[in-house]
């Protein structure tokens, strides 16, 4: 005979994040923020191979006094055969900026955006372009960064 | 080179001390041997002697590398200064003159195959997991502990024993070679039992036969026991026809002693003790001999060996004979249900299901049954002519009783006991065919050569493909030789790097335990262990989800004690109650402390059907009978009207009612019959829900192998899982529950 063990304390189901202007890789939500061009799955504590040309859409509460900032890695094993590389980064189809990096290593990336750019009630688009992209030798997959956060922030 | 030294140290040392433990026991005896014969016994029944004195250690937790070494070094000066260690038998008579050389050639040759191999870093799978998994556990332990979670640790451990000897001075390879001392002993043992009774070339046959057959010299160079075994019987049968030639009354005590030592090292080799009993008794009885004394010492000197198994299995697990026959001895450790499975999987190894593809598999192809005796082996019929013989029918008759439980499982080295029976058989019977004798062992030594083996066995056969000496003398070093010949080596490497040493980790194929300290959880090597993997995999089987709820609804009734009874019987599903509920009114009633709770059958699980976990449940596992039941006891009179279960859709045949009862000393009365099903939605959160109950059982780590049902949703999804990716080796991916 047993008494009734200690009753469990129950975990909610996971909470369901509502889309905003910032997304971490391993947030549960990541999925509503990937237009494409980013690797399936969330490695390691969070973070996601992006190909040549990543894209991502976040949902503006407003516009006014955005940065857009990333948080990208170059990994050296790759940056050896790639040389520096350049990035792209584009706001609803406008050139943001284009930044060369010439070492590898985790590297932030922020700039202030206008306002005029971005837009509430709709999604925003973000498209990062590498070049060079380093490309697999066995099944020629083109890697550009390594991709932890980005999003808008004040 | 130092590390080689300490592998070949550990094993001599290990076979120095068996042998001088059975000199003094057989010169105490006064046993007069031929003088190879003296030097085969000395070892076999020393061994014997040192497993039972190791498990005595190790019972006592004194089981370290000081005591085994301070021990031995005793036994080895006590044989010396009593001289023990002189060989001062008659010789045999030898061997015809050409079959010297045809025998010391082929022996040498896979002597060394096989040497090599043994001393290489041990990559065996059952070797690498649970034979030097316990073994190093224990000796890390200084001896035995109540181990709950591997039913491993329930089988006799007999030649485990000897292994954790050899271990505490050389570690894997050590034990290995003392298996491999077993190897080099059985074919002199054949050979020498073969020229005392008269028939030395059917003996060499016989004994070439059994030595260079594949799949006993990959076993025998591995930490496996089989070979250890098969060399115990037959040494135990040949001290038995010594006894029935001389009938020394002392002879009975050796005799004993190894019946009850293969039982020691395995199940199956029970049978070692009724045909000793049968043997002699009835050699006496025909005689009109007293029988009862005979028989008593013999008894007595096996259960010495015996009881230790059985004793320490009946304190620790409720069962004398666990992982086996659990349905006569119930205990929260093995599940009934998982006994059946795995008896019916091992009499059906990997798929087998038609016996009439045993005898191509076992000797010619080897892929499914997992080794190869050689091609020559089909023709273990000829065996038969032997019976013309006495001793022909002495040996297939041994070949009968030791073979007989082989269809319980098999795989082809399980015919290994059985097997110098059959080949001294088969010698018997073409001894006296001139050529064939010579061209027949001459046909088996190159078909069982590796680089021959591989052009007609099947790919996956399992067996030796190089011989390895530089591994063996430690040029290469163990860890990139393990790293590219055992798969789950890095794996188990990134268990001890990344987690913490008490880490309890479940996985559902277990990395080679042999090389982690850290302890696995496979999911069906315990009651345990399985609960939690069948959680793991709860979220995605849809039928293991509670989603049906089952209501009794009753007239409001004061009563103390509630029983839901299942009435249905004849199906091999199993019943399962995720949660019960009781109510008063819209009231759920509070489980309280005073009540108590049961269940027929595995009470010891009830807890999961009252937990407030609704994806744990309590499960019968056992096929359903009618007569099951689970049961509360609420310790004082409660007004309810209403019970409600939440249950899997995985068990139709299940039919339930209500019982309840007012006093203890009353009659149980019927509250309610059939419940009222409705479905409900399968559980948002039980992802959640499993690994926060794995973590709740003091589980914080699960890995998840690429093959795993469940790999795919949690490589994907780990955050939905409460899960974080610690570590990726190979096809291995190791998470922590957060």
């Amino acid at each position: 005979m047993y008494p009734p063990p200690v009753q469990r304390l129950l975990p909610s189901a996971p909470e369901k994040k509502a889309m905003g202007g910032f997304v971490n890789m391993n947030d549960v939500n990541v999925e509503e923020y990937i237009v494409g061009g980013l690797q399936d799955q969330t490695e390691g504590d969070g973070w996601r191979w992006a190909h040549e040309a990543p894209e991502l859409r976040f949902r503006l509460d407003r516009t006014e006094k955005l940065k857009f900032v990333l948080d990208l890695g170059l990994p050296e094993y790759n940056f050896k055969q790639t040389g520096p590389v350049t990035l792209s980064f584009f706001i609803n189809g406008r050139l943001l900026d284009k930044v060369r990096y010439t070492t590898p290593g985790d590297r932030r990336y922020e700039k202030r955006v206008p306002a005029g750019w971005l837009k509430t009630g709709e999604f925003t688009l973000v498209r990062v372009e590498a070049d060079p992209p380093w490309i697999a030798p066995t099944d020629k997959v083109k890697l550009g960064f390594v991709l932890h956060r980005a999003g808008f922030i004040e | 080179m130092l590390e080689a030294l300490s592998v070949l140290f550990g094993a001599v040392f290990t076979v120095a001390v068996c042998t001088g433990l059975g000199r003094l026991l057989l010169g105490a005896l006064r046993l007069r041997f031929r003088r190879v014969e003296e030097f085969l016994f000395s070892f076999v029944v020393g061994s014997a002697c040192l497993s039972l004195i190791v498990f005595g250690m190790a019972s006592i937790h004194v089981a370290r590398r000081g005591t085994f070494l301070l021990f031995g070094f005793a036994v080895l000066a006590t044989t010396i200064l009593r001289g023990a260690h002189r060989l001062a038998g008659e010789p045999l008579p030898p061997l015809p003159r050409y079959w010297k050389p045809l025998f010391g050639a082929l022996f040498g040759v896979f002597a060394y195959l096989y040497f090599f191999n043994a001393m290489a870093p041990e990559i065996s799978p059952d070797g690498s997991s649970y034979h030097l998994g316990l073994v190093s556990r224990y000796l890390h332990a200084r001896g035995f502990y109540h181990i709950a979670t591997n039913m491993y640790a329930y089988l006799s451990q007999g030649t485990e024993m000897l292994f954790m000897y050899a271990f505490a001075f050389g570690r894997h390879s050590a034990a290995a070679l003392v298996h491999f001392a077993f190897l080099a002993t059985l074919p002199f043992a054949m050979l020498a039992y073969a020229r005392r009774f008269g028939f030395p070339v059917a003996g060499a046959v016989g004994a070439l036969l059994v030595f260079l057959s594949p799949v006993v010299g990959i076993d025998g160079s591995s930490a496996y026991l089989d070979v250890a075994v098969a060399c115990v019987l037959f040494v135990f049968f040949y001290l038995l026809r010594i006894w029935d030639e001389e009938r020394t009354p002392a002879l009975l005590i050796p005799i004993g002693l190894l019946a009850g030592f293969a039982y020691a090292m395995k199940y199956t080799a029970f049978l070692a003790l009724p045909y000793a009993l049968v043997f002699i008794g009835w050699k006496l009885f025909r005689k009109r001999q007293n029988w009862v004394r005979p028989l008593a010492v013999v008894t007595a000197c096996a259960l010495l060996m015996i009881l230790p198994w059985v004793a320490k299995n009946w304190i620790t697990l409720g069962n004398p004979v666990s992982p086996f026959f659990n349905k006569y001895f119930p205990n929260p450790y093995v599940h009934i249900t998982f006994e059946q499975e795995y008896r019916a999987s091992m009499a059906h190894w990997n798929g087998v299901t038609d016996y009439r593809e045993i005898p191509l598999g076992a000797t010619v192809r080897g892929g499914q049954l997992q080794g190869v005796l050689g091609p020559v082996f089909l023709l273990a019929p000829l065996a038969l002519l032997a019976l013309r013989r006495r001793e022909g029918r002495h040996l297939l008759l041994a070949t009968l009783v030791f073979g007989i439980m082989y269809p319980t499982n098999i795989g082809t080295r399980f015919l290994i006991p059985c097997l110098p029976f059959l080949a001294l058989s088969m010698g018997l019977a073409i001894e006296n065919w001139r050529a064939v004798a010579p061209t027949l062992v001459l046909f088996h030594a190159l078909t069982s050569w590796p680089s021959f083996l591989k052009l007609y066995c099947d790919p996956y056969n399992m067996r030796l493909d190089k011989i390895p000496v530089r591994a063996a003398l430690r040029l290469v070093s163990e860890k990139d030789f393990l790293s590219a010949r055992l798969g789950g080596y890095p794996a188990a490497r990134m268990l001890d790097d990344v987690t913490p040493p008490d880490a309890r980790i479940l996985c559902n194929s277990s990395p080679p335990e042999a090389y982690t300290t850290r302890e696995t959880l496979v999911g069906y090597e315990g009651a345990f262990n399985q609960n939690l993997s069948d959680l793991l995999s709860a979220p995605l089987i849809r039928e293991w989800q509670p989603t049906r709820q089952l209501t009794f609804r009753f007239a409001p009734r004061s009563i103390r004690r509630l029983r839901v009874v299942q009435t249905g019987s004849g199906s091999l599903e199993n019943w399962s109650v995720s949660e019960l509920h009781v109510f008063r009114g819209d009231t759920e009633l509070t489980r309280e402390p005073q009540w108590r709770l049961t269940a027929r059958p595995n009470p010891w699980e009830v807890q999961m059907a009252f937990d407030g976990n609704p994806l744990t449940r309590w499960r019968s596992w056992q096929p359903l009978f009618s007569g099951m039941y689970l049961e509360v006891d609420f310790g004082r009179l409660e007004n309810v009207d209403r019970v409600i279960i939440d249950a899997t859709p995985d068990q139709p045949n299940v039919r339930l009612v209500l019982d309840g009862q007012a006093r203890s000393d009353f009659l149980w009365e019927r509250l309610a019959g059939e419940p009222h099903e409705v479905r409900t939605p399968e559980l948002a959160n039980a992802r959640r829900l499993a690994t926060s109950e794995i973590k709740w059982q003091g589980v914080e780590y699960v890995l998840i192998g690429n093959s795993d049902l469940m790999a795919e949703d949690i490589h994907k999804n780990p955050k939905d899982w409460g899960l974080t990716l610690i570590g990726t080796r190979n096809e291995s991916s190791l998470y922590r529950i957060e």
